[in-house]
């Protein structure tokens, strides 16, 4: 029996085989279009309660995965307006809790993350083709985690992993309370009106700014936004529509202005955005993020405008305990138009000297910070707007670490385009237990990248080895790997080292980030393998 | 320039988030390592980076000659470490260190960790699959 055949078979067995799932209540279906177009398998009782389906619950990409595997595997005819409705109505009315959701935003936002082992018997079941988080991405009854793993057993020809189904029946339950309670919730998205915004884009800074959302048609929202970026003034204008599934869940799409040869980064890039709201839908946090694998992105921040002064963000994130006159800028909104010193609280040791100019979105202030202030974070304040640990205090820089620390840039082909990878400097201050790379150490926040010297060192390479084969780093720590693929991947250490800062023993500070640059793709026993965010994928049979 | 070979680094690239989906998928990331006999090496730490795919030490080794060279210690994942008690703070720069493991063929100071001692006797506790 071919595999295809196997699947389809196995599939079909399932659906129709609900004797087991009786035993724990599902949830009813009640939407129409998934009634007619999966109730030739998933049959439903009276109590609109469908085979599978009402005992499985997920996020808008788990319930899309599955749509994708029903119209490739069992024929499924669906136009793409009925798939979004489909998903969307299972999203909401078979989704996760917003706390739930939250664990596994990750996969949502694209964002490569240490796993570190949930439990060794995942191990050796979903983590050897996945991440834990996609496995986590669904709730299921004891039953359906049994079926589930039955019908990888036959597709992948894994062997039965008992422990893995009883790890996951309880560490993901169709019911949990907070899956109750979220689901008893009138789940409307109300998230038009005015938003600040702050989003970070590594190696560029932070930029703040407004989001306007309003309603458009069919249920998606269409957005504005205006950014400034702290670092060096300059704007960026996106607009953009998506959808907020489950009451929480938005997923989109923006773009900003095509400028002409736009760099890879570059913040006009037509970007698919992923953000989590709050319950109360007062914030929202998440990603937007483009490039051939995910590589670049925002983090986003958002809070609902008010009408009170707001403190968005500050364009230093350290100073040093001694310096004087000090300059910082604080991005916020609704500042009134003559700040004054006392306006400012910065915490003790820290002296506001005046404020240099003011605006009702920017101040600028001189700040004294004396020698005895305290080391470590603290809250900044204006008014009773707060930045909860802003700004640190520091004494001497003691190392320096490389963001992202671990990760994979790529070779492009002719099929892929290349992977980038963009670096950068961050420094730490020791904690008070005296030891480096410790909970207790202190991020100082980004170093400028005038003050460093970047280079590459090719694992198991000679002293002195020219690296171009792999690529290259610009001064400003991106990373643009080499255009034709040399047929193997490499191992390389990015090296960031300071041009100003010296260590305890006296020399210059340098940080290390071990980056694979891969192949787009390879042949291996006859399949295909292509890239994706952090792993390989099994494309098929190789041609 | 040594490379290795197709299979190994796809593989080894594959561990970067999969925790012994590697050793289950026969990864072979000793290819570079001349595993036919041991050396053990003994200096201070400059650098220990607890990472994916590898975590690596650096440590600075004194020859006969009293010429001191730097050499990258490898270790399994993050991943893997991680459950045995290790943190990027387990090992600190000026820690004295005697390393026990398989040196590169290609001669550069590289070395796949087999065993880790302490100055104080102790042995960390280690994964050796790759």
């Amino acid at each position: 029996m071919s595999l295809f055949l196997a699947v389809t078979f196995a599939a079909a067995l399932f659906a129709q085989s609900n004797t087991a799932q009786s035993t724990e209540q599902g949830i009813p279906v009640n939407d129409a279009l998934v009634v007619a177009k999966c109730g030739a398998c998933h049959t439903r009782d009276d109590h609109g309660i469908m085979q599978r389906i009402s005992f499985e619950r997920s996020t808008p990409e788990g319930w899309q995965d599955a749509l994708k595997r029903m119209i490739l595997l069992q024929g499924v005819n669906l136009s793409p307006a009925e798939a979004r409705s489909i998903v969307k109505y299972l999203s909401s009315d078979h989704g996760l809790a917003p706390e739930e959701a939250k664990a596994v935003m990750y996969d949502a936002e694209r964002r490569i993350h240490p796993e570190l082992s949930k439990d060794d018997r995942l191990d050796h079941a979903c983590a050897r083709c996945h991440n834990f988080a996609r496995a986590l991405s669904w709730r299921r009854s004891p039953d359906d985690w049994k079926q589930l793993a039955a019908s990888h057993s036959l597709r992948f020809k894994l062997p039965a992993n008992d422990e893995a189904v009883a790890f996951l029946a309880k560490a993901a339950p169709l019911h949990t309370p907070e899956w109750d309670a979220w689901s008893a919730r009138p789940r409307t998205a109300d998230i038009a009106g005015r938003w600040l915004v702050t989003a970070y884009l590594r190696g560029r800074g932070e930029y703040y700014g407004e989001m306007q959302v309003d309603p458009g048609a069919d249920g998606e929202f269409a957005t504005k936004v205006r950014l400034t970026s702290l670092n060096d003034g300059s704007h960026i204008s996106r607009a953009g529509r998506g959808v907020v599934y489950a009451g929480y869940a938005w997923r989109g799409r923006s773009q900003g202005a095509p400028s002409e040869n736009p760099a890879p980064d570059d913040t006009a890039s037509q970007a698919r955005e992923v953000l989590w709201f709050s319950p109360d839908q007062s914030s929202g946090q998440g990603r937007w993020f483009w490039g051939q694998y995910q590589e670049f992105g925002f983090d986003v921040s958002l809070r609902r405008a008010t009408s009170d002064p707001a403190l968005l963000a500050l364009d230093r994130t350290a100073f040093k305990a001694g310096s004087q006159a000090n300059r910082i800028r604080l991005a916020g909104d609704h500042f009134p138009p003559q700040a004054t010193p006392a306006d400012l609280d910065f915490g003790p040791g820290i002296t506001v000297r005046r404020i240099v100019s003011s605006t009702p979105v920017e101040i600028t202030a001189e700040l004294d910070v004396a020698p005895d202030a305290p080391l470590g974070k603290r809250d900044v304040h204006f008014r009773s707007s707060t930045l909860p640990g802003a700004l640190a205090i520091y004494d001497r820089i003691d190392y320096i670490k490389i963001l992202p620390d671990s990760s994979m840039a790529a070779f492009g082909d002719q099929a892929h385009q290349r992977g980038y990878q963009r670096f950068e400097a961050v420094a730490y201050q020791r904690g008070p237990d005296g030891r480096l790379h410790t909970p207790d150490d202190v991020e100082l926040g980004p170093l400028d990248p005038s003050d460093l010297d970047w280079s590459l060192d090719v694992f198991y390479s000679k002293s002195g080895a020219s690296t171009d084969f792999v690529g290259a780093i610009s001064p400003s720590g991106f990373f643009t790997p080499a255009a034709q693929s040399p047929n193997a991947n490499f191992d390389v250490w990015v090296v960031a080292t300071s041009k100003t800062d010296k260590g305890v023993n006296g020399k210059p500070l340098v940080g290390k980030s071990y980056m694979v640059v891969t192949v787009p793709s390879y042949t291996f026993n006859g399949r295909r393998y292509v890239r994706d965010l952090d792993r390989w994928v099994d494309d098929g049979a190789a041609q | 320039m040594k490379t290795r070979s197709m299979k190994t680094r796809t593989m080894k690239t594959f561990l970067l988030l999969l925790v012994l989906a590697a050793a289950a998928l026969a990864h072979h990331g000793y290819a570079a390592f001349d595993t036919s006999a041991e050396v053990t090496l003994k200096g201070a730490v400059t650098d220990f980076h607890f990472t994916n795919p590898h975590c690596v030490i650096e440590i600075d080794v004194k020859d006969d000659q009293g010429n001191v060279q730097n050499w990258k210690c490898e270790l399994t994942s993050a991943n893997h470490l991680a459950p045995k008690g290790w943190t990027e703070g387990s090992i600190q720069p000026g820690d004295e260190l005697a390393i026990t493991g398989y040196r590169a063929k290609n001669g550069t100071p590289s070395l796949w960790v087999t065993k880790l001692h302490l100055a104080n006797g102790e042995d960390l506790k280690i994964d050796t699959s790759n």
